[in-house]
């Protein structure tokens, strides 16, 4: 064993992480040190989630939305896999905010860490860039219209909106084009751009060693060594992340919601809750000239101004206390940030409300979720949607059938059409099924 | 210096523990995910009315029933005796995928015997087989497996009878269920 380790090492050429892990670190290097180990804990779950999440996915309008059902229901702890990527996605992002606001807040920007800090904002902009493409895959009604949304928000840049618009979806609407595209980016294009910039933020952590506590730059300072202490630390932080997006899936699995429906009339589209600060300033700004500076102008400010603040900031005081207007900034800034998303969160587009409970128009979305979730649609066609191994329920409505008489027909197909050869859904509840007929009656 | 080695030592377990839990926990699931075609129990929780803990915990841990629903075959008074093909539009699934492919079967009615529906490929190689009226054989062209009328292997490579499917009769029409693996 020892011959076979001192044999590769001469090999090698020394440790290869050597260097890297063993290192100190400031005595200080604590807690608040751990966000950036942390976020790249998040992105190895999302990578590892992604590559099975990705055996299984069929980037099609057709089959997109049916192969994440079966990831949910079939594979085997594929709901897991589903949940820690979707609940990852949402962690990398407040985590990723975190980690740049303890490296604001304590300077750390600052020379001789300045391109560390505009890789990371590249880093930054990616990261949101696969959240944005990865919510459409599920092809769910929530994804396909906050890629709607989305899309056209591009298309409000002056003069070359409509081009780049195009360039986006890969057609004039959001289809087929569209899905295949943002897949590609999503697991193609992004990681690509992603991996050599990770190792070269890393990198470059390494070459200029933690930054000492703001005040503690020019004493000899006490050192404790990277590994395994800083390490452990880092790692613990990890796992309870880890348990944090068990527990969430645990709890609230992966939220259910229906196939897109590119012809609805009624759905109000919602971004994800990342992008809800957008959403909502967008609220404020109208106009032919007023849009495109809110929807473009302002974040594409906001961006170069996170670029090139360590050319802007190029004082080397890096105490929060002694930097009263940076500090403030960031705290407005983070106020802003949580004020629209809580804005954007809590208020009901005007006219559009849920039916009211108990209503019959609740009753029916009730019944096509019951519809759905029996997979109907395995047998039925209902507006050019589904398989046409049993009757078309397209008009099923208009047709001779009463409530009482569908419903036992469902139950029990046998008892109304001695030659039916539909399966018995005996398994659905009474209020389900009246659902269910509520539904289906609809279809005139 | 005795505590500085305690120190040492017990961040360097924490470190290790550590990493082992996290690779189980993001390993485990990750890794059966990937191994899931391979795993014969699947999640019995298609019913999306089970609480979500109880999905997640019993995953893996029930087999699932051989998913079986029955197929109209044909009206029963179109088989007799002698062994006849059926075909028939049967429903499937693929993965995510639906689709209905015409599929035949070879059934035999014997008066207070019951209906004999085979799969119509051989034991041996999956082979299209066929019934030879005046040898009174199903006959697989290809290696020469013979079985006889109930199914049995007569002669020739085939390890085992031929495979079946469960069989129901309802208001005239013969049904078709489970299938099963010959001999059992």
């Amino acid at each position: 064993m020892e011959r076979v380790r001192s044999w590769l090492l001469s090999r090698l050429g020394g440790p290869l992480f050597g260097g890297f892990l063993n290192r100190t670190v400031p005595e200080e290097t604590g807690l608040p040190h751990t966000l950036g180990s942390a976020t790249l804990f998040l992105l190895v779950v999302q990578v590892v989630t992604g590559i099975v999440l990705a055996m299984n996915y069929s980037p099609t309008p057709e089959h997109a939305y049916d192969s994440v059902m079966f990831i949910t229901n079939e594979v085997v702890l594929g709901l897991l896999v589903r949940g820690l990527h979707h609940w990852g996605s949402s962690a990398l992002v407040i985590v990723v905010g975190l980690h740049m606001l303890r490296v604001f807040l304590w300077g750390s920007y600052k020379p001789p860490r300045e391109v560390t800090w505009m890789v990371g904002v590249v880093l930054l902009l990616l990261i949101m860039a696969f959240a944005f493409t990865g919510y459409l895959l599920p092809w769910t009604q929530r994804s396909y219209w906050a890629t709607v949304v989305g899309t056209n928000m591009v298309g409000t840049v002056p003069l070359i909106g409509r081009w780049l618009l195009l360039v986006v979806r890969g057609e004039p609407g959001v289809g087929p084009v569209t899905l295949a595209r943002f897949y590609a980016i999503h697991v193609l294009l992004l990681p690509a751009l992603l991996a050599p910039l990770a190792i070269l933020h890393l990198y470059l952590v390494y070459r200029h060693g933690i930054a000492p506590a703001p005040g503690n730059e020019a004493t000899v300072r006490k050192t404790k060594p990277f590994f395994p202490d800083q390490l452990a630390e880092d790692l613990a932080v990890s796992l309870a992340i880890l348990l944090v997006l068990y527990d969430l899936t645990v709890i609230w699995g992966v939220p259910t919601e229906v196939r897109a429906d590119p012809s609805s009339t009624t759905y109000v589209p919602r971004p994800e809750w990342y992008f809800l600060f957008l959403f909502q300033l967008l609220k404020y700004f109208r106009g032919p000239v007023w849009e495109p500076i809110g929807v473009v102008g302002l974040p594409l400010l906001l961006i170069l101004l996170l670029l090139a603040l360590p050319l802007l900031d190029r004082s080397p005081e890096r105490r929060p206390s002694r930097r009263p207007y940076a500090v403030s900034g960031a705290g407005l800034a983070v106020v802003s940030l949580a004020f629209l998303t809580y804005l954007g969160a809590v208020q009901q587009p005007p006219g559009t409300r849920l039916p009211p409970a108990g209503s019959e128009q609740a009753l029916i979305t009730r019944g096509h979720e019951v519809f759905v979730a029996n997979k109907c649609l395995n047998c039925h066609v209902v507006r050019g949607e589904g398989t046409d191994f049993g009757p078309e329920l397209t008009h099923i409505g208009s047709g001779p059938y009463t409530a009482d008489r569908l419903a036992a027909l469902i139950r029990n197909p046998l008892s109304v059409n001695p030659k039916a050869s539909m399966p018995a859904f005996d398994k659905i509840s009474d209020e389900d099924l009246k659902a269910l007929v509520a539904y289906l009656l609809s279809l005139k | 210096m005795a505590g500085r080695t305690g120190r040492r030592t017990f961040f360097a377990r924490a470190f290790w523990g550590l990493a082992a839990a996290i690779g189980a926990l993001l390993g485990i699931p990750v890794a059966a995910a990937f191994l899931s075609p391979g795993l014969r129990f699947r999640s019995p929780l298609r019913q999306p009315q089970a609480s979500l803990a109880a999905r997640l915990l019993s995953l893996g841990l029930r087999r699932e029933e051989e998913e079986s629903q029955w197929v109209a075959v044909g009206p029963v008074t179109s088989f007799g005796p002698e062994p006849r093909l059926a075909h028939h539009i049967h429903p499937a699934h693929e993965g995510w995928v639906n689709v209905t492919a015409e599929m035949q079967v070879w059934v035999v009615h014997k008066p207070g015997d019951g209906y004999k529906i085979f799969d119509n490929h051989c034991t041996h190689l999956g082979c299209p087989y066929h019934w030879d009226s005046t040898e009174q054989r199903f006959i697989c062209p290809c290696h020469n497996g013979v079985f006889d009328i109930n199914g049995n292997v007569i002669s020739g490579p085939p390890p085992r009878p031929l495979d079946y499917y469960d069989a129901k009769v309802e208001a005239g029409t013969l049904y078709m269920g489970a299938f099963h693996r010959g001999g059992t």
